[in-house]
């Protein structure tokens, strides 16, 4: 029988040579009628939107009027979606609140308690008493 | 000066050759003086909002304090030339972490103070390590 080699697949990792930012789409849901809808109206008009679209060019923002409280939607490349309210926010609430969404990668919130997160193979070595020379081995 | 030197590239040619042409390469740079041993591909996980960075920033790190290989390490702790090395990452996302929340008691007091708290999360993606 051949012997045959252990494939090792490349894992894409974003970030590493290119990055791509995860978030790709971004709904805006306001009411034309509705008091909640006031921040996002005033957001719309005063041009605010306007530059955050000009700074993101890599985020598609879809504004949609509908009746209800506003809403705002992020669409993540990991096909995750999240949606966040915003009834009776200020303007600049908004725009915040926007600001930190579109800088998520979209994947579930956790606590990591370690400063390195890493998929290498541990880079010094698993530590052998047998990959050292005898005369140095510790002796019991 | 010669010898220092002379000394120098012996330590980076060791480096280079143990390190298979950087694959076995770790770096250990400081960031507000904390050490994070990285090697590349690692995310480096940092509990608060870096200032005036967005995602999407190439970084340039260049406090480091050690070059390793699995045989041999190459340390200064004043820092280590920034022609000997190139260490970049990206910055990939800007989190926070899970909601939970703190209640918070005062002596011979009955109430409670119940504090949210979601701290913020800064997420590097190590980049480039590489001896120059």
């Amino acid at each position: 029988m051949p012997i045959k080699g252990i494939p090792i697949p490349s894992v894409a990792r974003n970030g590493v040579g290119a990055f791509v930012k995860p978030c790709y789409k971004i709904t805006i849901q306001y009411c034309n009628w509705g008091g909640s809808s006031n921040g996002v109206r005033q957001l719309l008009s005063n041009g605010k939107l306007n530059n955050l679209a000009l700074e993101n060019r890599e985020i598609m923002f879809n504004i949609v009027k509908q009746k209800g409280h506003p809403r705002l939607t992020f669409h993540y490349n990991n096909d995750s979606v999240k949606e966040i309210e915003c009834r009776n926010n200020t303007d600049g609430e908004i725009l915040k609140k926007l600001k930190e969404y579109s800088q998520n990668s979209g994947n579930k919130l956790f606590k990591y308690n370690h400063k390195v997160l890493s998929i290498n193979d541990s880079v010094r070595g698993i530590w052998s008493p047998m990959h050292i020379p005898k005369e140095h081995r510790h002796k019991i | 000066m010669l010898r220092s030197s002379a000394r120098f590239s012996l330590t980076l040619s060791a480096l280079k050759s143990d390190s298979i042409a950087g694959k076995n390469l770790y770096a250990v740079f400081r960031l507000h003086n904390l050490p994070y041993l990285v090697t590349k591909g690692d995310k480096v996980i940092l509990p608060f909002k870096m200032k005036n960075v967005n995602v999407g920033d190439k970084l340039n790190l260049t406090d480091v304090i050690t070059l390793g290989s699995p045989h041999y390490t190459y340390t200064q702790k004043e820092g280590i030339s920034e022609q000997l090395f190139k260490l970049t990452a990206n910055v990939t996302e800007v989190t926070r972490e899970p909601y939970y929340e703190v209640i918070k008691t005062r002596p011979r007091c009955r109430r409670k103070k119940i504090v949210p708290v979601q701290p913020f999360q800064t997420v590097l993606t190590i980049d480039t390590l590489k001896l120059a």
